[in-house]
């Protein structure tokens, strides 16, 4: 056999749960890198090479979490509006907001106009508020504009797509510790591995048409 | 680029409103996607691009509605004649391109609106009709996303300042015409920046500052 | 005291049908009223890996896979059924002979309305948390040996911090094989609780003793896909579970094993 497909539902272990099993490194204080993944599962194997890589990344990473971490506990004392209208503020759309936030946009609607917000959802808008705050002091001078921007040119990813996923421990990293195409690919690869296929288009692009406005072209 | 059309794995990700959410969005223009149910009791959806909307068209060409089945991934990928709308309640739709009409802007106005597509549903509707209508398969992301975006944003701020000048009690439709006025006035630029996300921002904001100086002084 | 058992499975893989319809899940719901009433479903992500290894190439492609769930008031029971699959799990384990119950009477139900095509694989799984509650080290529950040693270096000794042991066993019977995996563990627990599967008194952080006991038919191969049949399917269910039950045996000292039979009696 020369080929083989593996479906990761198809685990070879009985049941629905993940079957990796992960060692929490923050509890080993001698810092000994300890692997991740399951040897019966070949895809861990990659996962293996990527942590042996990224051990120091994972650090500078992860104090940027801790710090983030802290900003959101402070910000969480503020009320739904508050949280509201620093964000609003900031320049970013209702929509995202809604996003972020993991609620219908008829839901921020209704925060606008008082409508209490649950604790979960107040502790969404600090995070969000919380990165706003941070990363001008990362030498990112409009936080609203950087989000909206594709992370590499012809790849349909923002920093506010990985925000609405969740990860805002991404958007640190490509705040702070990504200058070059390939560590930004390799926060996209963590992002979605398949990144490659979903969100790059080998034949069309969009240009301005003779009357302003967008139109999809063949790529030549 | 996947050689498939999109299969959504969220399909929330596809709606910014559905069924009686969509009242807060009353004063929001007729989009792209958007499901109306007419006094005859029929639905038809908007599937017209979005680019013609902001050149003031009086109709817009629609597909009729009809209620489908749960569909499976494998469904998205084959099916190329509709647009399924699932999860919408209790129940799911599907969007037939082959069964068309033509609706007046004002007649749409008058419907009751049941659903509006979020950025992301307009993209998968865009790109099934595209290859329904040309057999050509074309990325949402990042394709028909740019090429859509920068009109739906525009629809979004007409929406904003018309609902802001409404519950200050002016007439219905002066938020549209001012916001409609700023475009034009910078015109290319300010539209042409409609198109660029990271442009986008300030926009918003300097819009918001204009809506307020004019219920201050209007 | 805490019972170590987080999460007891039992599964049947079959080949995949077509997706459910809406009157099908209607039935199911029916069906499964009396002991699933809650229904929710689920829309989970993976991947296919197509390894080829003579180019040495690997190319993934997404898949998405619907999982419905029904579950039983507590959220803490339920069945699982997806494309390829039909999972019985509780996080509030009362006796093997309910659980095989469960699995039993849920499988006829969705036999009756899916019309499974066979059946291929038949597993039973334990996982079980250890926790230290007032003894210094795992000697008192864990069987020696199977703790992984530390040792003196002169005036410097070693402290375990975390260990992992994997085993694959054949047994007798054809087609069956038991996994067994287990060691020390730091962190989370390694069983959580979702919006799917609630694990109530959920422990914080800490150290704890993992077993996982997977045991499971696979049919072999070259062999035709058997037609599903619930007494087979059962009886190879049962004595799946006399593998784990000696493996927790085997695992285990006498002293544990007295104290947990006093405690279920209490």
């Amino acid at each position: 056999m020369t080929a083989v497909t593996l479906r990761s539902f198809d685990g070879p272990l009985t049941g629905l749960r993940d079957t990796r099993i992960s060692f929490n490194r923050r509890n080993v204080e001698s810092g000994v890198r300890l692997l991740q993944g399951l040897v019966d599962d070949p895809s861990s194997l990659m996962t293996l090479a990527r942590i042996a890589a990224g051990d120091a990344d994972e650090q500078r990473r992860q104090d940027l979490v801790n710090k983030f971490d802290e900003n959101v506990i402070t910000l969480n004392r503020c009320s739904g509006l508050v949280l509201l209208e620093m964000i609003s503020a900031s320049g970013l759309s209702w929509r995202d907001i809604a996003r972020i936030g993991q609620v219908s946009v008829a839901s921020v609607q209704k925060w606008r106009r008082g409508d209490g917000m649950t604790g979960a959802n107040r502790a969404n808008m600090a995070r969000l508020a919380a990165i706003l705050q941070q990363l001008p002091n990362h030498m990112i001078g409009e936080p609203s504009a950087w989000l909206e921007a594709k992370v590499l040119p012809n790849v349909g990813v923002t920093p506010l797509d990985l925000l609405a996923e969740g990860r805002f421990d991404l958007v640190l990293a490509l705040a702070t510790g990504t200058d070059t195409k390939g560590e930004v690919e390799s926060v996209l690869d963590d992002y979605n591995v398949d990144w490659r296929v979903i969100f790059v288009d080998n034949d069309f692009t969009v240009v301005k048409g003779q009357d302003g406005r967008p139109v999809i072209v063949a790529k030549r | 680029m996947s050689n498939q059309l999109d299969a959504p794995k969220n399909y929330s990700a596809l709606y910014h409103s559905l069924g009686e959410e969509c009242r807060e969005f009353d004063l929001r223009p007729v989009f792209t996607g958007d499901v109306f149910k007419t006094p005859d009791a029929k639905l038809w959806a908007v599937v017209q691009h979005p680019c013609t909307f902001s050149n003031g068209a009086a109709g817009v060409l629609v597909a009729e509605v009809v209620e489908g089945s749960y569909p499976s991934q494998k469904f998205w990928q084959g099916n190329f004649k509709k647009m399924f709308l699932p999860e919408v309640g209790d129940l799911h739709f599907e969007i037939m391109f082959g069964q068309l009409g033509f609706k007046r802007i004002s007649e749409l106005d008058a419907a009751n609106r049941i659903v509006l597509l979020s950025n992301y549903g307009v993209n998968v509707l865009m790109q099934r009709w595209i290859y329904h209508n040309a057999r050509v398969l074309v990325a949402t992301s990042p394709t028909i996303h740019d090429s859509t975006s920068g009109v739906f944003e525009e629809t979004e701020m007409l929406f904003e300042a018309e609902v802001s000048c409404v519950e200050a009690g002016r007439p219905e439709g002066e938020g549209i015409k001012l916001v409609t006025k700023w475009l034009d006035e910078d015109k290319p630029n300010r539209r042409g920046a409609l198109d660029e996300p990271q442009l986008r921002p300030a926009l918003r904001q300097e819009l918001s500052a204009l809506v307020k100086t004019h219920l201050m002084t209007a | 005291m805490n019972i170590p058992l987080a999460l007891a499975v039992v599964e049947v893989r079959f080949p995949e049908s077509a997706p459910l319809t809406d009157d099908q899940v209607a039935n199911l719901k029916k069906s499964l009223n009396g002991r699933f009433p809650i229904y929710k479903h689920e829309i989970r992500n993976g991947f296919t890996s197509t390894v080829n290894y003579e180019l040495g190439t690997v190319a993934n492609s997404p898949i998405v896979e619907v999982l419905h769930h029904f579950l039983a008031r507590s959220l803490q029971t339920g069945a699982t059924l997806t494309s390829k699959s039909l999972v019985v799990e509780t996080t509030d384990y009362k006796s093997w002979l309910e659980l095989k119950k469960m699995f039993v009477e849920t499988l006829g139900a969705v036999n009756d309305i899916v019309h499974l095509d066979g059946y291929q694989r038949v597993g039973c799984r334990y996982i079980d948390e250890f926790r230290l509650e007032g003894a210094d080290d795992w000697a008192s529950i864990i069987s020696p040996g199977l703790v992984a040693p530390s040792w003196n270096a002169g005036p410097q000794s070693t402290k375990l911090e975390a260990q992992m042991f994997q085993a694959i066993y054949s047994t007798d019977t054809v087609g069956i094989t038991s996994t067994l995996r287990f060691g020390q563990m730091s962190g989370p627990p390694v069983i959580g609780s979702s919006d799917y599967l609630v694990r109530t008194n959920l422990p914080g952080e800490s150290t704890f003793f993992l077993l996982d006991t997977d045991c499971a038919w696979q049919l072999p191969q070259g062999l035709p896909v058997p037609p599903v049949s619930i007494q087979e399917i059962s009886q190879l269910s049962e004595q799946l579970h006399d593998l784990i039950s000696s493996a927790f045996l085997m695992v285990t000292t006498s002293k544990f094993q007295t104290s947990i039979e006093a405690a279920s009696m209490k």
